[in-house]
Order: C-alpha cells, then sequence, then structure tokens
C-alpha cells in the first residue's frame, strides 16, 4: 500500500484516461493496436495523439487486469497482428469509469466555465 | 510468479512482432496516401518512436505487480518480525534446531543406506557368510577349503575373493606403527571393481607366489597400500611405485595405490598382500575346511537374482556337509547384498533417530502455527481494517504467507549451518565403513531435502494460519463479535497441545530407555578396572629390533622407566588390550593334549601375549594357579594362563593347572602347561560376553608391538606427558604411538549410545517444555473463557476446591489424550532402537511410567496458576464480567 498511497494522483488520473480510451475503442469491436490509435485520434478529430509508448503498456496492463484478451489474427494483408477485444469484466470496469468520468467532467466543466450554467441555458 | 526461459522468451517475441507489425501497417497507410516505400517507412518508424523505451515500458506492465508486492510483503514481514522480537527469535530458534537436526540426521541416512557405494555396479556384491543355527553362530567367516571349492565352481558369481584382516607392524627407520592389513585372495580387486589410483594389483604370477615369507632381499614381495597410508608414510609422493616397506620385518615393495574410497576389508585396512590360499598351509594335509575367517565377497554374474544365488550355495554348502561333515555338518551359507553387511543394524536406529527429529520437527512447526495463530489473534483489527479497504482475502493471505516463508527460510538457513556442524558429532551413529568410504558430508540431495521439509514447515506453520487470520478478519470487517471463533479456536489449540504430549511422551521414554542402557553399560562387569589405567601403545622397528632378546631388553627398559615415574603403581603390558582398537587380535586352532586332535577339527581360541604385570595392572585377578613370573622365559618351559571362559568350556568340573593345552601356532602344534586361570574380561566392549582366552609369556613369544597399561595413584590424565617422555627416552625413534586413558577406551565403546541418549534427551526436554507452555496456554485461555460459568458454580456453592479440581483435570485430559496418541508411535521407534539398546526391554514398563508421571506432574505444574486463579474466583466480579 505504502507506495501507492504515496504517489500523486495526476499519473493514475491519466492512465485512467488512456485505459477508458482504449477500452471504449475496443467496444465495438476487436482491434490491434494500430486501429485503436487511429480510431482515438480520428474519434478525437485528431485532438487526441495517442503515443504509442503508452499505447502498448496499457494494452498488456489491460490485458493483465483481464479487462481485455488478446489473440493472434492474420489481416487482409496477410499481416501477423495482435489483436485485442473487451471481456465481460472489462464491459464492467468501461461502465463503471464511463461513469466515474462523467461524473468527473461534469465537475470539471462546472468549475472551469467562464460564467454561470444558469446563463448557457 | 516465475516465468520459465522458454516462455519468456516467446513472450518477447511476440512483442517484437506486434510492435513491428504497428510499423508496417502505418507505413501501408501512408504509402497509400502517395508517399514511397522508403519514405513511408522511414517515417513511420519515426512517429513510432523510440521503440526499445516502448518495448521496455511495456515489458514492466508484465512482471511489475508481482514484484511491487513480493517487495512490499517483504518489507511488510521484516517491519512485523522487527517489531516482535521476542516471537522472531522463538520461531527462528525452533526452526533452526528442528531442520537443522533434521539435516542433520537425513545426511547420516543418506550416506549410509541410499547414496551408492563406491564400486561399479555395486548392488551386484554379495558378502558371504557362514552360519550354524544349531550352535547359534551366525556371521561367521568362511574357510578358506571351503571358498576354493565354491571359487571353482558355483555358476552364480563373475569373480569370488576372500581377504583376512589382521595388524601387520609397519617399521621404518624413523618410526613404526601398527596398521590393519589385508591378505587378499586372487580376483580380490577384480570383484570390486576398482582399479588403483597408481601402479597396479597383483599379477597371476605375484598371486600364485602369495604371501612366500622370507623374499631375501632384492626380491621382495608387492604390497597395494591405501591412500592414507600412502600420504602418511610416502608423503602422497606420485613416484612411490617401487619404494619399500618393512612389514613385520619383511620388506616389500609398493607397487599400487588404492584410492581411500576403497574400503573392502574392513574401514580400518590400508594395505593388500597377495595371498595364494592353497599354498598358506604347508603344515596341514588340506586346506582347513573348519577355520572360519575369511571376508568373502562375490560379484554376481548379470540376470542372476540374490535369491537364486542363495539357493545355489545352499546347495553347495549341503554337498559340503555332506563331503566333509567334520567340518561342516550344521553349517550353512548365507548370502547378504554389500551395503545390508556393512549397515547392518544401524539401519534401524538410524531411522528410528530420523523418526524422532522428524517428530521434533513437526511439534515445532505445530508449536509456531500456534504462535503464528496467537499472533494472528492480535492483527485481527489490522487484517479487518485492510480488508475493509479492499485489499482481496488471497492478497491478504499471500502477505501473510510470505511473512511465515520469511521466517522459515531465515531458520532453515540458520538450521543448514547448525546441521553441518552436527553431522560431525552424529558421525559416530553411522557404521565405519561408511564413513571411511567417501566421508559423511551435507551434499545436493541434502539440501533438496531440507528445502523440501522448509516448505513442508511453512505451509504447517504459515499457510493455515494465514488462512484462518484472513477468514477471522472477513467475519471481523463485516461484525464486530468474537463469538464462535473463540471455542474453534481452543479445539484446534486442544489438539495441538495433545499431539505435543503424545511426541513430548515417546522422546521422553526413547531418552529413559537410552539412559537406562548407558548405565547398564556402565555397570558391566568388565573383569578390569578402568580407574586411573593409562594406556600406551608401543611397535618395534623389526629391522633395529630384530631377535627376541632385543625386543624383551627394549620392553623391559620401558618397563622399569615407566615404573619409576612418580605415583605409578604398576606397569604391564599386552598384545590386545580389552576395547582397544587396532590391536594384534588373532585365534589359533587348539586342543587338549590328552585328549588329541579331535575329529571333528580344532576350534579357534584368542591369543595374547602380556607381560606379567598386566594382570594386576589391569585389575584383573588369578582365579587358580599363578601368575608369570621369572621362571617363565625363553628356553624353559612352554606355559600359559588361560582364562575362566576357557577353563569352564575346555575343562568343565576340572582343575586345568597342570594340565596340557596344544596350540597350533609358531609353526608347529606344541604343548604348553597350564600354569594359573585368570578372571574373564569382556575384550570387545560391555556388550560382548567374555570369550575364552589363553595367555603366552611375552618372553617366550617377543611380539613387537605392545600395549602398555600404567596403574596410578594419580590421576592418569597427568602422567600422560611423563610416559610420553620415559618411552622416548629408551629410543627416541620410537615415539609412544596413541596414549589414552583406558575409561576412555571403555567409554569409546559406549559413544553411540550415549550421543543417542544426549540427543533424545535433549529432544524430550525440548518436547517436554513445549508441552508445559501448551498445557498452559490451553488452561489459562479455557479458565479466562468460562470465567461467568466458574462464578456461576462458585455461587451456587461449588467449593473451590472442586473447581481446582476440576481444571487440573482438564489438564490431565490433555495429556491422557497425548499419550494415548504417543503410545501409537512409541512401538517403531523403540524397536528402531533396539540395537542400542542394552539390559532394558523396547517396552521397558519402568521408562514409559515414569514418562508417564513427568508428563503428568509437568502437566499439573504448568496449569497450577490458571487453576489457582479459578478457584480464588470472586463469584460478584466473575459473573458481571462480560
Amino acid at each position: 500500500m505504502g507506495t501507492r498511497d504515496k504517489a500523486p494522483n495526476r499519473q493514475d488520473l491519466l492512465q485512467g484516461t488512456l485505459d477508458l480510451l482504449v477500452l471504449q475503442t475496443l467496444q465495438w469491436g476487436p482491434q490491434h493496436g494500430y486501429s485503436i490509435a487511429t480510431a482515438i485520434r480520428a474519434g478525437s478529430n485528431d485532438v487526441l495523439q495517442v503515443e504509442t509508448g503508452s499505447l502498448y503498456p496499457a494494452l498488456h496492463r489491460l490485458e493483465r487486469q483481464g479487462f481485455v484478451k488478446a489473440s493472434w489474427e492474420t489481416s487482409v494483408n496477410k499481416q501477423r497482428t495482435r489483436v485485442y477485444r473487451l471481456t465481460t469484466s472489462g464491459k464492467k470496469q468501461l461502465t463503471a469509469e464511463r461513469s466515474r468520468w462523467e461524473t468527473l467532467a461534469t465537475a470539471m466543466v462546472g468549475l472551469l466555465s467562464p460564467v454561470k450554467p444558469a446563463g448557457i441555458a | 510468479m516465475k516465468i520459465g526461459p522458454f516462455s519468456s522468451e516467446k513472450r518477447n517475441d511476440e512483442l517484437d512482432e506486434e510492435l513491428c507489425a504497428h510499423v508496417a501497417m502505418a507505413a501501408r497507410d501512408l504509402e497509400e496516401r502517395g508517399l514511397s516505400h522508403e519514405d513511408a517507412f522511414s517515417r513511420a518508424r519515426r512517429e513510432f518512436g523510440n521503440e526499445t523505451a516502448i518495448r521496455e515500458a511495456t515489458k514492466d506492465v508484465w512482471g511489475q505487480r508481482i514484484a511491487e508486492d513480493l517487495a512490499q510483503d517483504l518489507r511488510y514481514g521484516f517491519r512485523g518480525l522487527r517489531r516482535n522480537p521476542g516471537f522472531t527469535f522463538v520461531v527462528l530458534f525452533s526452526f533452526a534446531i528442528g531442520i537443522g537436526a533434521n539435516a542433520a540426521i537425513f545426511t547420516l541416512v543418506d550416506a549410509t543406506l541410499n547414496r551408492p557405494l563406491p564400486f561399479p555396479d555395486s548392488h551386484r556384491l554379495v558378502v558371504l557368510t557362514d552360519e550354524n543355527v544349531e550352535k547359534g553362530r551366525m556371521g561367521q567367516g568362511v574357510s578358506p577349503g571351503n571358498l576354493i571349492d565354491w571359487r571353482a565352481d558355483n555358476g552364480v558369481f563373475s569373480g569370488l575373493a576372500g581377504s583376512y584382516a589382521r595388524s601387520v607392524v609397519v617399521s621404518e627407520e624413523e618410526n613404526s606403527e601398527i596398521v590393519i592389513g589385508a591378505q587378499a585372495t586372487e580376483d580380490f580387486f577384480t570383484v570390486h571393481g576398482v582399479r588403483p589410483t597408481i601402479g597396479r594389483t597383483f599379477s597371476p604370477e605375484e598371486l600364485e607366489a602369495g604371501m612366500t615369507e622370507r623374499v631375501g632381499g632384492s626380491d621382495a614381495g608387492p604390497v597395494v597400500i591405501g591412500e592414507r597410508l600412502w600420504r602418511r608414510r610416502f608423503s602422497a609422493s606420485p613416484d612411490v611405485i617401487g619404494r619399500t616397506l618393512s612389514l613385520d620385518g619383511i620388506t616389500r615393495r609398493v607397487i599400487g595405490v588404492m584410492p581411500a574410497s576403497f574400503i573392502a576389508s574392513g574401514a580400518e585396512a590400508e594395505l593388500w598382500l597377495p595371498w595364494n590360499v592353497k599354498r598358506a598351509y604347508p603344515r596341514l594335509k588340506s586346506v582347513p575346511r573348519d577355520f572360519r575367517f575369511l571376508r568373502a565377497v562375490g560379484r554376481l554374474n548379470a540376470g542372476v537374482t540374490m535369491a537364486a544365488a542363495q539357493e545355489r550355495f545352499t546347495t553347495l554348502a549341503a554337498t559340503q556337509a555332506h563331503d566333509y561333515p567334520d567340518a561342516n555338518a550344521g553349517w550353512t551359507v548365507h548370502l547378504s547384498p554389500l551395503r545390508e553387511a556393512i549397515v547392518g543394524e544401524t539401519r534401524s536406529t538410524l531411522l528410528a533417530l530420523f523418526g524422532a527429529v522428524g517428530l521434533v520437527l513437526l511439534l515445532m512447526s505445530a508449536n509456531v502455527a500456534s504462535l503464528q495463530m496467537a499472533r494472528g489473534a492480535a492483527r485481527e483489527r489490522e487484517m479487518a481494517v485492510r480488508q475493509a479497504i479492499g485489499v482481496t482475502r488471497p492478497r491478504l493471505i499471500r502477505q501473510l504467507l510470505t511473512e511465515a516463508l520469511t521466517l522459515s527460510f531465515m531458520g532453515s538457513a540458520l538450521g543448514i549451518a547448525l546441521g553441518a556442524v552436527l553431522v560431525r558429532y552424529l558421525l559416530v551413529l553411522a557404521p565405519p565403513s561408511i564413513v571411511a568410504m567417501e566421508g559423511v558430508s551435507m551434499n545436493r540431495r541434502v539440501l533438496a531435502f531440507t528445502l523440501a521439509i522448509t516448505l513442508g514447515v511453512s505451509l504447517v506453520s504459515g499457510l493455515w494460519p494465514a488462512i484462518r487470520t484472513s477468514r477471522v478478519a472477513l467475519a471481523l470487517a463485516f461484525r464486530r463479535s468474537n463469538s464462535g471463533s473463540g471455542s474453534l479456536k481452543l479445539g484446534v489449540r486442544r489438539a495441538l497441545v495433545a499431539a505435543q504430549a503424545g511426541i513430548s511422551f515417546v522422546l521422553i521414554v526413547g531418552a529413559l530407555l537410552l539412559v537406562q542402557s548407558v548405565g547398564a553399560l556402565r555397570h558391566v562387569a568388565t573383569g578390569f578396572d578402568v580407574e586411573n589405567r593409562l594406556m600406551v601403545r608401543v611397535s618395534l622397528n623389526t629391522k633395529k629390533y630384530d631377535t627376541d632378546v632385543k625386543r624383551i631388553a627394549y620392553f623391559d627398559e620401558v618397563t622399569d622407566r615407566l615404573r619409576a615415574l612418580p605415583g605409578v603403581v604398576e606397569v604391564g603390558a599386552t598384545t590386545v588390550l580389552p576395547m582397544s582398537e587396532g590391536g594384534t587380535d588373532f585365534s589359533r586352532p587348539f586342543w587338549r593334549e590328552d585328549r588329541g586332535r579331535p575329529q571333528s577339527g580344532p576350534t579357534p581360541i584368542d591369543v595374547r601375549m602380556i607381560l606379567p604385570g598386566y594382570v594386576d595392572a589391569m585389575g584383573m585377578r588369578m582365579v587358580n594357579g599363578r601368575n608369570f613370573d621369572d621362571r617363565d622365559r625363553a628356553g624353559s618351559t612352554d606355559v600359559v594362563v588361560i582364562n575362566e571362559s576357557f577353563a569352564r568350556t575346555t575343562w568343565p568340573g576340572e582343575a586345568p593347572v597342570g594340565k596340557r593345552v596344544v596350540l597350533d601356532y609358531r609353526g608347529g602344534t606344541y604343548p604348553y602347561e597350564i600354569v594359573g586361570v585368570v578372571n574373564d574380561t569382556r575384550y570387545y566392549g560391555p556388550r560382548s560376553d567374555a570369550r575364552p582366552e589363553v595367555f603366552i609369556p611375552y618372553k617366550q613369544n617377543a611380539y613387537p608391538a605392545l600395549f602398555f597399561v600404567i596403574h596410578s595413584s594419580v590421576p592418569s590424565e597427568t602422567l600422560i606427558a611423563s610416559a610420553r617422555e620415559a618411552v622416548r627416552s629408551v629410543d627416541p625413534r620410537l615415539p609412544a604411538q596413541n596414549v589414552a586413558t583406558v575409561s576412555s577406551l571403555v567409554d569409546q565403546r559406549m559413544k553411540a549410545e550415549r550421543l543417542a541418549a544426549w540427543l533424545f534427551g535433549a529432544m524430550a526436554l525440548i518436547a517436554l517444555i513445549m508441552s508445559a507452555l501448551g498445557v498452559w496456554g490451553v488452561v489459562e485461555y479455557a479458565v479466562g473463557q468460562s470465567t461467568k460459568e466458574i462464578g456461576l458454580r462458585v455461587a451456587l456453592g461449588a467449593s473451590s476446591r472442586s473447581v481446582l479440581q476440576d481444571v487440573l483435570w482438564r489438564a490431565v485430559g490433555l495429556i491422557g489424550m497425548g499419550i494415548a496418541f504417543g503410545l501409537i508411535l512409541l512401538w517403531p521407534l523403540s524397536l528402531g532402537l533396539r540395537s542400542l539398546l542394552f539390559g532394558v526391554s523396547p517396552l521397558d514398563p519402568i521408562a514409559m511410567l515414569g514418562s508417564i508421571v513427568l508428563l503428568l506432574v509437568v502437566a499439573l505444574v504448568a496449569s497450577a496458576s490458571p487453576a489457582i486463579n479459578a478457584a480464588r474466583l470472586d463469584p460478584a466480579t466473575a459473573l458481571r464480567a462480560d
């Protein structure tokens, strides 16, 4: 417990964000690492650039935690790729993380909004 | 988690492939957008980033969690142990002793019963012994005449050889010593299948010539020497071949050196002489069949079983009994595997000890388990809190288990160190031949065994308490109440304590049996005194002292100088001292002169040469007739003194003094007049009965080596230095070889028994202490739990005496359960000890009763304080207690 208690939450948050994005992407079907990265980039209108240096550790971590499952498949281009798919516990995790994120996002939006929420409405 | 090299490699390759696929796919996309193949690839690679860093970061994820957890658990564990130094010390101490003793005994068991003997295909080596059920003579050597027949035609052995170990005086200018040497027949070395490290063994011609005595000057006969003798007398010189040794005054040429592990004629043989059995008895009409003294070893042909060989030899022996009834009627041959012949009864002793130390380890594990549980109970809150904040139960168990493993492995490391020391003291329990063969030390098998028991101990003492503690914590996390877990725990603890008491019972019985045996051995009437007796061994250089006159003059001078030492009462000497090792012990055929050579062949009698002072110096006494004196010298009538056993067996109901006995000795059969009868002594240790003996006056047969015995009015130890100096002053080149008190020689004969008594005593004491603590703990806890009930009883009029009795009965009941359990274990254990016991039955009622009484007393003492507290309970306070 000791080290985790001392560690700042910032990294956890970022890490959690990437994990959430990966799980979200896999929700539509099995994909390999490259396509997950492209999907996140395309889905965010090129705003979110996924670093491969974070993506692969995240994928392997999710696999270890049992949220995703990996298997080797051959693509139409005869390219052997490692394909990840969501597990049942991964789906649950996605739901939990998403609601956590939504709570956080609502709070953040509320805090950061320059005018009172009432003004928007 | 351990990942094998193969799977980890595969995983690395797969990661590489996965990352390459990423780059390839990115490049293909870029190519589709119009880039050239090369450009697309280099850009894809650039955008991909630092491949090595990515690979490492990913790999970190794989093992990170477990390694991190382990480090954390270890940190936790060590912190916890530091915080509880008392607990840590007790547990480490228990493990070190328990595991150390087990490792040490296992080392002996492994070396004695498991490790292959240092001969190729040693399972095919068979030892042959003669036995005569009718006469009750088992395990006798075989006779040369019969051996020749067997060698000629047996059909089951690829080779069969005999040897005979005897003492040989090795003398040089500088120093002389007596060593054990063996006369070896043809095939002796090939049967054992061991080659010399240097040189060769005997050629057919040398074996044909045999030990032809008095080989003149340059044409010295051959000798093969052992490694120890080679190191001692030739400083391990590689060019030893062709150098000479004077053996019993005959010069011999060294032709080969056998490795130290070549133990084939008893543990002590250090040299081998060629022996042609057929030519060894020129004075007899044929090679004797009634003289059973050879150690015979055969090598089974491939595919021949022991049973088949035994059957064949039973037939052969029957034929010989029919053809030579005088010598062989009633005799048969017994075949046993070499290891069995070497190990004998030691097997059961070692296994009994092994069982005992196993029990002690079990007891210690149980003790540690209950300590862990007590500690677990104290940590219930901590565990509950940790579970409440989301630590899973397997994770909690893993943490507790890591702590337990840390403890047991630290204890195990201490135990191995302790075991390595212990082994050296325990060697006396292993057969000497086994120790001599390759030494006995801890090897890989011992370490593997130690690892296995350490894991076992960890499971017993760690896993179970870990599961229980975590379960209790789980319950606590939801409910604050503690009820329910207490009664279950008490039941478990009662069972543990009963088991401890049972093990204590067995160990105490073992210890009492052994202590009684040692006591009995010490009080055996050996026929001689040990108090203030010093032994000094001297052997002559037979080149310089080549005549009887020179030898007698030398020994007379030594006698006079020893006698002149202050405090010395009497000085005597003999060729073999009772209970000493490596004396010149031999037997010769004899018969009564008035009856002539018996039809059935003569039997052998043990022969010793003594100086007249020997009888008094040893505290022996003449039963009849006279001791030797100045009348008995070279040239006068040949006389002998015999012992009571000889008188009783050969002249029953007659007075032997004045009669004559014929001995086949010194190159012929001559009559000797019996002048006296001396009391019996137990030559071969307190366990063996006295054997018939005949003594020849030294002056009529000046043997070149003697044991002096010095009886003094002062403690023997104070004479050691001056006795050495006195011997040296006669001839500076002939130092005393061996100086020891006679009582130490007798003690040596009981070494195994004394050591076993010590071991069992120590183990019993430890077990007893643990049982006492266990009983105290359980009774104390039970009284604490039933405070209310006791209060109620007192309030309802129960006397404090009945409360006291009630609590004490609990303790007695526990011990009773334990003893019942112990009785089951007792039978195999005490039977295993049988070969160490003396004058006491393995199921001796005194030992059992004593053990029961001791346990009960300890239990009552241990439960006295909680019982008194219960009896003094004030009902008003007790009933108000929660």
